[in-house]
């Protein structure tokens, strides 16, 4: 799990797709975007938004009226008119939900002197009680109803999330500001630590085996703050073992370090067919095949050890630099669902591959 | 986190056997459900671990358990899964 981290997570697992120019991307299956899009939102919205909200509410941290006063003055209320392009239309929600993970993580500030530990926020958004868990939101099929739909439910979320901010001010839990500044330290935290752990691992063999045995302070090496969620487990890919990361109780990983993880890791169906079906996931989901003699090891996740994967460095790659490696490192390949060097698997794919089971 | 000297009742290379509900009474429910009742080995042990961004108390020894995936979902499942599990849900196998 995760993910109560309440010190650090970060920007969302599709900022290495917005590397390329707007427009240059064209959506090549857009129902497979939007299915990752509902996914995600509805992850954040019941696991982090609305559960975070109950808690702070249950336990007087922020009184009801206070968030009432604070929603009459909130500006966030109006619609954008979506644009006509199809693609732009679902693009504007990708970079809206992006926006709207960082303000949600944002909240995770700590509040009063009390202490919150990861343990009671999961109890709180059903982790572990069915009866607790905050209900699921129907969207409907046909494409342009759902993306109104999904539309609405962003718009309620970035209310909500204003609201939340400014009734934490005005109570003087939180100082104006902090919200701000808490955003810009999560945008600072991000996959591209792991790709710079797995190069330096790459070229310094003692580094690498300081890592596996010390753990996480050894990436101070690197001037990369080593976070402090749980004991960072390092599984380094072999030609005898190929790594694969999940966490199917929640959807732990080492947010502090890496940001955040690849969208589909926080989804039932990653979960629920990783664990039982290895090699048949990856090869269908993620068209990636691990060959017949090689073991295939699933790590599971939790908030005591959170895994990260150490990919194989690809083979040519003798004479480049430390930093030309550290390009060829992948958020899909930090947890085992892509090789370095190789061009992961698009959404869609992956969305198809998971049986839409999302 | 820092590791405390005080080791569980495993050591690396035991078959422990995942118990279906924990030896005492415990706040941690974190043991994952498909493991329940299955043999695993023990591959590390990192005795008590104080995790305070996670738990109020400290829970007892945690282990790194490896389970054949054909043990638990059949002979199709060729894979290894590696599960975290604390002592208080572990019998002898």
């Amino acid at each position: 799990m995760s993910g109560e981290n309440k010190d650090h997570d970060h920007d969302h697992d599709h900022d290495h797709e917005h590397e390329h120019p707007p427009g240059h991307m064209h959506l090549q299956d857009p129902d497979a975007n939007v299915a990752a899009i509902v996914s995600d939102l509805e992850y954040f919205r019941r696991k982090r938004l609305e559960s975070r909200l109950l808690y702070m509410l249950r336990r007087g941290y922020l009184p009801f009226a206070n968030l009432l006063k604070a929603a009459q003055k909130n500006p966030v209320t109006e619609q954008l008119i979506p644009a006509q392009d199809l693609d732009d239309r679902i693009k504007a929600l990708q970079e809206r939900l992006n926006s709207l993970v960082t303000g949600i993580l944002s909240l995770q500030i700590p509040i009063r002197a009390g202490s919150i530990a990861i343990e009671d926020t999961r109890f709180e958004r059903g982790d572990y009680d069915e009866r607790l868990r905050l209900a699921k939101r129907i969207y409907p099929e046909p494409l342009l109803e759902r993306l109104a739909a999904v539309e609405k439910v962003m718009l309620e979320s970035e209310f909500l999330v204003a609201t939340i901010q400014q009734a934490l001010i005005n109570s003087g839990e939180v100082k104006a500001g902090a919200f701000d500044e808490r955003i810009d330290a999560l945008k600072s935290i991000g996959w591209r630590n792991g790709a710079r752990i797995v190069a330096r691992a790459w070229v310094d063999p003692d580094f690498k085996q300081r890592l596996i045995t010390q753990g996480r302070e050894t990436v101070r090496e690197l001037d990369i703050p080593p976070g402090k969620l749980g004991i960072l487990g390092i599984a380094e890919n072999t030609d005898s073992v190929h790594n694969v990361v999940v966490c199917t109780l929640c959807s732990c990983y080492p947010h502090d370090l890496l940001g955040n993880p690849p969208w589909w890791y926080r989804t039932d169906g990653y979960k629920e067919r990783v664990i039982a079906d290895a090699r048949g996931m990856l090869d269908e989901a993620f068209s990636l095949k691990i060959r017949d003699g090689v073991e295939i090891r699933v790590h599971d996740s939790t908030s005591d050890v959170r895994w990260m994967v150490i990919p194989q460095r690809p083979t040519g790659t003798e004479n480049l630099s430390e930093e030309e490696l550290a390009n060829l490192v992948t958020p899909e390949s930090l947890v085992g669902t892509a090789l370095a060097g190789q061009t992961p698997a698009s959404a869609a794919n992956v969305a198809r591959g998971l049986d839409g089971v999302l | 986190m820092s590791e405390t000297a005080e080791i569980g009742r495993f050591a690396v290379g035991d078959l422990v056997r995942v118990r279906t509900s924990p030896t005492m009474p415990t706040i941690n429910p974190r043991t994952p459900p498909y493991a329940l009742g299955h043999v695993g080995t023990v591959i590390k042990s990192y005795g008590i671990i104080v995790n305070p961004q996670d738990h109020h108390l400290p829970y007892k020894a945690l282990y790194t358990l490896s389970f054949k995936a054909s043990e638990i979902w059949g002979p199709k499942a060729t894979h290894v899964v590696v599960a975290e599990v604390h002592d208080e849900w572990l019998d002898p196998a």
